[in-house]
């Protein structure tokens, strides 16, 4: 790049090399994370890593800048987050920034590591409990947070250091985390979300997006004064309202996550729960792994409340707590079509019955952080080795 | 103690007898209930002290938050679509 590549940027006070020092985990490549995610591109930061489980559907059209052409489907599927990195990666075609990546699926599915890897977490998802994840992974690993949704014309926007003693996400939230155990509340709860869901509209998603950029840009830049604090504002009639956020002694949300990582455990890419626990003895006796996510054996049918066999972290059930009758994925398990038995696991010890199942299966990622216990009650923060492998990496010419 | 609702959309305000033990959420339902502010669907409602900029969460009661009589409350929506 000449000297006079980043001319106006400098001119507006942005720094090239803390952009170019910046990583960012894009969670939610809808209309609000393609807006946002596109002005992060060309301002050139040094990585962004989209995640996404969903795919692009024709309504998406109007407030999708990354839509893809029948052409871009062709050659690519119809993911959203892997349409999005590589259109994306098209946009910045005469730069080697940023290093773009994608994983195609839900954030819960691959750990600790994204968030691991970031030095910012930008959260444009369009659900409550998906953002509680987001937010509590960002406090766990003590990693800023910005966050945005919008309800038609209204958005609001959230930037959250995530220090030990600051607040997080879920402070003086009124917000009702629903249990994603009990699959009927879940099937309420989307019904609820249906309801009362209104529809994006591109300038209030490009408004949210460029504020949200403008946050991770001033996050990166150690600009203290934008954190902490939320931000509505009305895109027809330009009302503006801040708050600043404080710590919430009643937070429904942990806080007090250890700051060190006492070990690391090494394992194979076919590693099971047994074997988890193998190594973890060598270190602590009768060690107990408290899972990431409760693991799901059987639950009942959100639609028939017949016996569903799950055998999934609970985050699985919740996109479609549907036995293959009513139009879901779950298979049916013998039993009665009431009141059947939640069958849950949130440990992992030698009387497990998970001891069988990969790791993957139950929930623990690569690259992940977990919690466990000894037979003296004593509590270890552990690291799994091992990295979530993006599906694609791009940068340089394409 | 007399407390000041402004609307998140509107330019009017409510005007409310509120105890100073009564917490945000319960403040919040009642806005709603008098029909001042629509149910709240996706999004949700936060309410901020406008003379601190200081949010009054659903279990902090209003005393707690430093509201005083005559304070004015903002309503606030919060989105959570994406």
């Amino acid at each position: 790049m000449d000297s006079t590549f980043f001319s106006r940027e400098r001119a507006a006070g942005y720094e090239p090399e803390r952009l170019a020092a910046t990583r960012a985990l894009l969670v939610g490549a809808g209309a609000l994370g393609q807006n946002c995610a596109i002005s992060l591109t060309l301002c050139q930061i040094g990585e962004l890593c989209v995640v996404d489980f969903d795919r692009f559907e024709p309504h998406n059209a109007t407030r999708s800048p990354c839509f893809p052409s029948q052409r871009d489907s062709a050659r690519w599927g119809n993911s959203k987050a892997e349409i999005v990195a590589r259109k994306l990666a098209e946009l910045i075609s005469w730069s080697e920034s940023p290093r773009i990546s994608y994983l195609a699926g839900p954030i819960q599915e691959f750990g600790d590591a994204p968030f691991r890897n970031a030095t910012v977490v930008i959260s444009a998802v369009d659900s409550n409990r998906a953002r509680a994840y987001i937010a509590s992974m960002c406090k766990k690993h003590k990693r800023p947070l910005v966050e945005g949704g919008f309800d038609g014309p209204d958005v609001s926007l959230s930037v959250l250091a995530n220090n030990p003693r600051g607040p997080c996400w879920l402070c003086h939230q009124a917000m009702e985390l629903h249990d994603q155990l009990r699959v009927s509340c879940t099937a309420r709860a989307m019904q609820a979300e249906q309801d009362g869901f209104v529809p994006a509209t591109q300038p209030a998603a490009a408004a949210i997006g460029a504020l949200m950029a403008e946050a991770v840009i001033q996050v990166a830049h150690g600009n203290d004064e934008v954190l902490n604090r939320r931000v509505y504002l009305n895109t027809r009639t330009a009302r503006v309202a801040t708050i600043r956020l404080t710590m919430d002694q009643d937070c429904q949300g942990r806080h007090d996550w250890p700051d060190e990582v006492s070990f690391w455990v090494t394992l194979s890419n076919e590693a099971r729960g047994g074997d988890l626990l193998k190594e973890l003895a060598k270190r602590m006796p009768g060690p107990r792994v408290m899972l990431p996510h409760r693991f799901i054996a059987a639950a009942p049918c959100a639609g028939c409340g017949r016996p569903v066999e799950i055998k999934r972290p609970d985050w699985a059930l919740s996109n479609n707590p549907l036995c293959v009758g009513c139009g879901g994925p779950w298979q049916r398990c013998n039993g009665g079509t009431d009141g059947s038995p939640l069958l849950v696991y949130s440990t992992l010890d030698q009387d497990s019955p998970l001891l069988d199942l990969p790791l993957g299966a139950i929930g623990i990622a690569p690259g992940s952080v977990l919690e466990a216990e000894d037979l003296n009650d004593h509590t270890a923060m552990f690291g799994i080795s091992g990295t979530v492998s993006s599906t694609l990496v791009y940068g340089g010419d394409v | 103690m007399k407390l000041y609702f402004t609307h998140p959309h509107r330019s009017d305000t409510f005007q409310a007898d509120v105890a100073p033990e009564c917490t945000g959420a319960v403040a919040l339902q009642g806005l709603i209930d008098a029909k001042f502010l629509d149910p709240p669907g996706q999004g949700g409602y936060d309410l901020a002290l406008a003379r601190t900029g200081s949010p009054i969460g659903p279990n902090a009661t209003l005393a707690s938050c430093g509201v005083q009589e005559g304070d004015t409350i903002n309503v606030l929506r919060r989105g959570s679509g994406a």
